[in-house]
């Protein structure tokens, strides 16, 4: 392809904004009399050397600026100078916005050797934002074939790395087509869809482009990163792109980061520690008014809105704005929930979908809006930086665990507002949970677990149940409980999520439904089960302990009352491991939280059993009748127990209390029958004696064996007026009193 | 050379010995002081050797060992060797749970250069369980030698009800069910 | 052996109470406690010469897998008999053992419900917060539901009033922005291609090369601009034919050009014929 001349210099292909703040010379001439230096003069001490720095960095720029073709770098001291201070502030604070546009024209305009070049791009390293026109002029370097292909590679790499500090992609999107014409080049290519990945929009899914795609790769092979690409094209436009893709893929762009990312997160952390505020990780929040881009602002990724600016260019030119019909209102300036209300309609988010996070008014927008693409923006850029961060406990770096510890948190945050688990966290949980030690980032992860969207069961045991169970087992009586709760919380939000499935699917076929349906009801019976099992073995590992035991039962609350609360044809009963230590346990906590489940657990089963008979259809999902048989046999070692006293004759369970008369006469207990019966069972004997303080305050003797008849009636309301809630709804439940006058210990049980 | 057995002595009342094999003697070092250091009520005995087998002529001296603990440092190929060496001087009952392997340098990942695979295999075929953790940083080794602690005691039989043996199987991994 | 190592872990699986108080009067208690512990470890020496009595094993070095499941197969239907076989024990029935038992059960409950009592009141709390903030994120979901219906309505009777005569103004100007947009666009073009795309110099030395391996006269050669206008015209007026044979007169490479960057496509058939990519489907 062949110039007439490089019109570079002539005409600049974009005209560059004067109400831009980029302009150099204003920068330069600013320089000392800003305004704004109060800011950089905080730090006082360190203003006079910054001062002499931003000295030699405006030289060295200016230099670059005026720099003849082809200056020998071994030859020039002065080349070498400069190029030394560029690099050398660089790496210290980054470089000013106003600098990339001279630097990147000198880098890609072919005048120097390339060594000089590469050390040029590779210094590259922004304090604040870059800016928009600065990456468009250099774009167009590239079409001018002017640098070699490994500096074009350089700079495809560059962009990718730096994209988020990009302060508006308005007139990036216009060149799509170009940089998807660089596809062609094989080298390139790999980078060149991780790019397009960043500015692809729907608007830019096109029938030509996918063909181009499914050309390319019919000839290069499934690559990873076509593949990508092509999926995203998919999830925009699923009716133009027909084939089938691989569905999850574990990385798709190898890491482009280059030398530039660590340099910038040094910057990053540098700039925090020395502003007076520390500022959490990645916030750039509309909220922040310090756009200013000076040497010692803080960096903050700009929540940008996009086209404002161009808008405006547009209408005075007359010209049809094809894409965008209305007005969008900017970002940055939402500020009050007002604000949102009436401009909920034209709103666009920003460039940097991190910032989203954090702030609750586009929270509240992303919670309204069905745009898929919108989650899948997010999801692709935590899964990046999730997997970036990822070393979680660098060692010596106990800021950078802290602002880590800060952005999990803030996920878990914005998981619960969306009421969404994001499967970009939970590829990140599945891949370190086999890894986690169980202690860094403890209560964070657990939280995090707690939003795992539902997934297959073999996908689940192996990625988070059995590295689970196996820190649980080893791990201390605090961990298993802490455990125990972030379950709990997933069973709900798993229930919580089929609840506002069925409300919105109400109207929709009742086929698809059961489909789902069937799956939803294994993966939480597995998660129940699972449950189950490191319950039975924590409370023997740690001797049935009160703690624990409390944990266990809470989630079995949940249990018990799914099938009404959540509407899921679902019961399971504990297993035998945790009902009979909770039966025989020494406190009346766990007694009556017991009891409380029981009667929970009859009234769902009596409610599906009504439903079963009235609806007179096999529905797809009856309980079995495992589960009611098992209810049978705990009722009745209950009953046994706490009323009959016949537990250790009638209990029928494989693991229950069932004692031969023999080995209960050897523990010489006069009365061994009535041992577990309201009076005498251990959790319920101070309630005995407290009560016989009071129905006989001269009797010392202790005679619990006058709690019977009239007393027994009095000794159960005084029993449940001491709040034994529980145990109340048991007994009125599932004891049938012959009458409530005579002394009947009968029980029956229904069901 | 010796073999270590697991049932070879009677055990000392109310105690219980750990030893941890691993090449890197200043990491063992540490984390047998946070043992050590670990609130309990029985007593413990840490030994440590960066190989097996172990001396003979001090055979007499060491209790019975309850647990063996090979240390392995991710960012080590050596260390793994030595550990698969060290393998062959155990009694195969020791391996019915009271073996496991200590991998470390996990906050390294991007670093390390041994084959995570590997790790995984060895736990598979020794049927032992691997517990990762970077020991080099303070809060995660005192958690490791509370784990540590926790097997310790079921293996050494403190626990009742729970015997190493049945330990061992809720430990597996059950991929290879 | 396997068999061997159940009894011996089952055996001393039971750590003897401890016994708090120790006066005079628990003399016997404490000596009943010792009995036990005494006659536990004879059982425990007893296995203990059993089990020296078995040699060594160490693992092949091929099968180790197998030869572990194996031996753990066996150990654990060892283990498993045992269990079975065992019969539930009774614990000492002094009366000093038991108050020192019952003592120290009931100081871990209390210690368990001491835990449980914070645990409760930190997780109210924490509830009662989550409460106000789902308070508050319900009744702005439920402002920003009641904008947009109103939204919705607000545009339902815009629909409604938008007369037929309106509409049709309304396309009319747009199309004229169009026309005068396409007008622009295609100048801007026109200049560009001028510009940057000229024909190749008379005594170019791309032409000089070309005569000077070839014999063929001289041909009038066309602009890339006609060319491209060519293939566009081509494709619009007759789209099921948009090819267009090359001829002499294109410079070849401006045809290299357009087919490298994908703005033309060669006939899949013809390698002498291209048409323009169909960038409007």
């Amino acid at each position: 392809m062949q110039r007439r001349q490089s019109s570079k210099n002539s005409k600049q292909p974009l005209q560059v904004r004067h109400s831009n703040q980029t302009d150099l010379s204003a920068w330069r001439k600013g320089g000392r009399t800003d305004p704004e230096k109060s800011l950089q003069n905080r730090q006082s001490r360190n203003s006079q050397v910054n001062e002499s720095k931003q000295d030699s960095l405006e030289q060295a720029v200016s230099y670059f600026e005026k720099v003849q073709d082809r200056v020998s770098l071994k030859k020039n001291e002065v080349l070498q100078k400069h190029l030394a201070t560029v690099e050398s502030i660089a790496l210290q604070k980054g470089l000013p916005p106003e600098a990339f546009d001279v630097l990147l024209n000198v880098a890609l305009s072919g005048k120097l050797a390339d060594a000089v070049n590469t050390r040029l791009l590779k210094s590259l390293i922004p304090a604040s934002v870059i800016p928009e026109t600065s990456v468009v002029s250099s774009v167009s370097w590239l079409c001018v074939s002017k640098c070699s292909g490994s500096i074009q590679l350089l700079f495809v790499r560059w962009l990718i790395t730096v994209f988020d500090f990009i302060d508006h992609k308005e007139q990036l999107h216009a060149l799509y087509g170009f940089f998807f014409s660089f596809l062609q080049d094989e080298k390139m290519c790999p980078y060149v869809c991780h790019l397009l990945y960043l500015l692809t929009r729907k608007e830019s899914v096109k029938p030509f482009r996918i063909r181009r795609l499914l050309d390319l790769q019919a000839k290069m092979g499934m690559q990873p990163h076509l593949q990508a690409l092509l999926s995203l094209y998919k999830l925009f436009c699923p009716e133009l792109v027909s084939i089938t893709l691989p569905g999850k893929m574990k990385t798709y762009f190898k890491n482009s980061e280059g030398p530039w990312k660590a340099a910038i997160n040094t910057i990053r952390r540098r700039n925090q520690e020395n502003s007076p505020v520390s500022q959490p990780l990645f916030l750039g929040t509309a909220q922040h008014q310090s756009r200013k881009r000076k040497w010692n602002t803080q960096l903050v990724i700009p929540a940008s809105s996009a086209n404002t600016n161009s808008l405006a260019g547009d209408k005075e030119k007359n010209h049809v704005d094809l894409y965008s019909t209305s007005e969008s209102f900017p970002v940055e300036q939402l500020q009050t929930f007002s604000q949102l209300l009436q401009n909920i309609h034209h709103l666009e988010f920003p460039s940097q979908m991190g910032s989203v996070l954090t702030n609750p008014l586009l929270l509240h927008y992303m919670n309204c809006i069905k745009d898929e693409s919108i989650y899948l923006r997010l999801y692709y850029w935590m899964g990046q930086t999730l997997q970036e961060e990822c070393s979680w406990c660098v060692v010596d770096s106990n800021q950078y665990e802290e602002e880590f510890k800060d952005f999990l948190e803030t996920i878990y945050k914005t998981e619960c507002f969306l009421q969404e688990g994001f499967s970009s966290c939970e590829e990140f949980l599945y891949k370190s949970l086999p890894l986690w030690d169980g202690f860094c980032c403890r209560s964070q992860i657990l939280r995090l677990v707690t939003w795992i969207p539902l997934s297959s069961f073999s996908e689940m045991k192996s990625h988070l149940y059995d590295p689970l169970a196996q820190l649980f087992f080893t791990s201390s009586l605090y961990f298993k409980c802490s455990v125990l709760e972030s379950l709990k919380e997933l069973l709900q939000n798993w229930l919580n999520w089929h609840v506002i499935q069925l409300d919105s699917e109400s109207d929709s076929q009742g086929y698809s439904l059961n489909t789902t349906l069937s799956g939803l009801v294994n993966v939480v019976a597995e998660l129940i089960h699972f449950v189950g099992w490191i319950s039975t073995v924590a409370l023997r590992l740690e001797s049935n302990a009160t703690f624990l035991l409390y944990f266990i039962l809470d989630f079995y609350e949940t249990v018990c009352d799914i099938y009404l609360r959540y509407n899921l044809p679902l019961l399971i009963m504990p297993p035998a491991g945790v009902f009979y230590p909770a039966l025989l346990s020494m406190d009346s906590v766990s007694l009556n939280q017991l009891c409380y489940i029981m009667y929970r657990y009859r009234t769902n089963l009596v409610a599906a059993k009504e439903n079963e008979l009235i609806k007179k259809k096999i529905l797809q999902f009856q309980f079995s009748s495992q589960t009611y048989q098992e209810y049978n046999q705990y009722i009745i070692a209950m009953v046994g127990c706490l009323w009959t006293s016949s537990a250790f004759q009638k209990d029928i369970h494989p693991q229950g209390v069932r004692l031969d008369d023999e080995v209960l006469k050897k523990t010489r207990v006069q009365e061994f029958k009535t041992s577990f019966n309201i009076v005498y069972h251990p959790a319920m004997m101070g309630y005995a004696l407290l009560f016989l303080q009071q129905a006989w305050p001269d009797d010392n003797t202790f005679n619990f064996s006058l709690i019977k008849g009239r007393k027994w009636n009095w000794y159960l309301q005084y029993l449940y007026a001491q709040g034994l809630k529980g145990l109340k709804l048991f007994i009125e439940s599932s004891i049938n009193r012959v009458s409530r006058a005579s002394q009947s210990k009968e029980g029956n049980v229904q069901v | 050379m010796a073999v270590v057995r697991p049932f070879d002595k009677l055990p000392a009342l109310n105690s219980a010995a750990v030893l941890l094999v691993g090449s890197d003697e200043s990491l063992q070092q540490k984390l047998a002081e946070a043992i050590l250091k670990e609130k309990k009520n029985f007593k413990i005995s840490i030994h440590l050797a960066t190989s097996l087998p172990l001396p003979s002529e001090r055979d007499h001296l060491r209790p019975r060992i309850d647990l063996i603990a090979f240390m392995i440092d991710i960012k080590s190929k050596y260390s793994l060797k030595n550990v698969e060496a060290s393998l062959a001087h155990v009694d195969a009952s020791f391996f019915l749970g009271k073996v496991c392997f200590l991998v470390t340098g996990v906050g390294r990942v991007n670093y390390c250069s041994v084959e995570m695979n590997a790790i995984w295999k060895l736990g598979e075929v020794y049927c032992s369980p691997v517990l990762y953790c970077e020991l080099e940083l303070e809060g995660i080794r005192v958690a490791t030698a509370q784990r540590l602690l926790r097997m310790l005691q079921i293996c050494a039989g403190h626990i009742p009800g729970v015997s190493a043996l049945s330990f061992g199987l809720l430990m597996r991994n059950s991929a290879d069910e | 052996m396997a068999e061997k190592l159940p009894e011996q872990m089952s055996d001393y699986q039971h750590v003897p109470p401890e016994i708090v108080n120790e006066s005079v009067g628990h003399a016997d208690a404490k000596e009943e406690l010792l009995d036990e512990c005494e006659s536990i470890w004879r059982q425990m020496e007893e296995c203990q010469s059993k089990l020296t009595l078995l040699g060594t094993e160490t693992l092949p070095e091929s099968d180790a897998k197998l030869s572990l499941l194996m031996m753990r197969v066996k150990a654990l239907t060892a283990e498993y008999n045992q269990w079975q076989k065992r019969s539930p024990e009774i614990i000492s029935t002094n009366p000093d053992v038991l108050v020192a038992l019952g003592k120290e059960e009931l100081q871990k409950v209390k210690n368990g419900l001491e835990m449980v009592l914070s645990t409760v009141q930190s997780k109210n709390k924490k509830l009662r917060e989550d409460l106000k903030r789902e308070q508050q994120w319900h009744e702005e979901q439920q402002q920003i539901v009641d904008v947009l219906n109103g939204i919705e309505e607000e545009m339902k009777n815009q629909v409604v009033q938008f007369s037929e005569k309106r509409a049709f103004q309304e396309l009319k100007n747009k199309m004229l922005k169009l026309r005068t947009y396409k007008e622009e666009l295609l100048n801007a073009l026109g200049e560009f291609l001028e510009e940057h795309f000229p024909l190749p110099e008379e005594d170019g030395s791309a032409k000089k090369k070309k005569k000077n391996s070839s014999e063929e006269p001289a041909v009038e050669l066309v602009t890339l601009h006609e060319i491209l206008e060519i293939l566009i015209n081509k494709l619009m007026s007759t789209p099921h034919e948009p090819y267009l044979t090359i001829s002499d007169s294109f410079w070849p490479p401006y045809i290299e050009l357009l087919l490298r960057y994908g703005i033309a496509l060669r006939h899949p058939e013809d390698p002498n014929r291209i048409r323009l990519e169909a960038f409007h489907q």
